[in-house]
């Protein structure tokens, strides 16, 4: 926990201070799994705030303090989801659909720096959007926790609300879809 | 699909980790979320409404207990009217009977 149980307490008692030391500790851990989940960075303050809306309109349906983060996590990732749906009905062009140029250039915008490592890293992210915009948002948001965030079954578990077997199963299927999507992907 | 792809998507997913740079908040992003609050934050009369709607809810119940209870109340009331209101004529038409002589009783009863 990044805050004491006293202060979520507070916030759900309507006190915006402690509503305030809940965005301040969790802002950044939320920032870093929404650019993971939705893979731009030009998006993800927007839905961050949303998260964090999100949780100030529903601190009073949490039945236990000691559940606060899996509840986060979830808010999160439910903003994400949205997101994602919306983009996905939406006109978005990919960054991987733009020309190399296009995208260095963009990245040189977008921070001012350039080189190997940066540009290595960008084509990466690029090109783990692009598998996973191929699969389902509910695979996409499922392999990003496990795969790139890292989080483990137990943690996992708490957040979707089924046991790890489950988990297990729904990995598996989703797994086995990326993989059918990033053959198709080299195959282009 | 082969090991290989496998193992690709697992370098893949593996690289990915450290791919992610550390993002900083803007400094407005705590007032932004404020003001995106109160956008949110339902009409004042709305309000009212949401925070009265559990005695609403219990009044509405109340009410509808005490009209099914009436209800009931009268219902009986009217059922037992009837049951008095039928004893009465059965009453009545035992006492002409009676009043009647013998032989009208024995006649009405005779086929003709």
């Amino acid at each position: 926990m990044l805050v004491e149980l006293e202060t979520i307490e507070r916030a759900q008692a309507g006190e915006p201070d402690a509503f305030n030391e809940i965005v301040r500790a969790y802002r950044k851990r939320i920032l870093g799994t929404i650019y993971r989940l939705i893979g731009r960075s030009e998006d993800v303050e927007d839905v961050s705030q949303e998260v964090f809306v999100r949780l100030y309109y529903s601190l009073d349906q949490l039945r236990s303090v000691e559940v606060f983060e899996p509840w986060l996590y979830r808010l999160t990732t439910n903003a994400a989801y949205d997101y994602l749906r919306k983009r996905k009905r939406g006109n978005n062009i990919r960054m991987a659909d733009l020309s190399e140029e296009q995208v260095i250039a963009a990245d040189a915008a977008e921070s001012g720096r350039r080189d190997d490592e940066i540009r290595e890293q960008t084509e990466i992210r690029e090109f783990l959007d692009v598998l996973l915009d191929e699969v389902s948002e509910e695979d996409r948001i499922l392999l990003t926790l496990k795969e790139v965030q890292g989080l483990s079954l137990k943690e996992l578990s708490r957040i979707y609300e089924v046991n790890e077997n489950a988990l297990k199963v729904r990995l598996f299927r989703a797994r086995k879809r990326a993989l059918k999507a990033y053959e198709a992907l080299k195959k282009r | 699909m082969n090991g290989n792809t496998e193992q690709e998507l697992d370098k893949l997913f593996a690289a990915s980790r450290d791919a992610f740079p550390e993002l900083d908040a803007s400094p407005n992003f705590l007032p932004e979320v404020w003001s995106k609050i109160e956008e949110r934050r339902a009409p004042g009369w709305l309000t009212l409404i949401g925070n009265w709607s559990p005695r609403l809810a219990l009044a509405a119940s109340l009410a509808a207990a005490v009209l099914t209870t009436t209800s009931a109340i009268n219902h009986q009331k009217a059922r037992n009217m009837q049951l008095l209101e039928s004893s009465y004529i059965d009453a009545l038409t035992v006492s002409s009977l009676d009043e009647q002589d013998g032989s009208q009783w024995i006649l009405a009863g005779l086929p003709r």
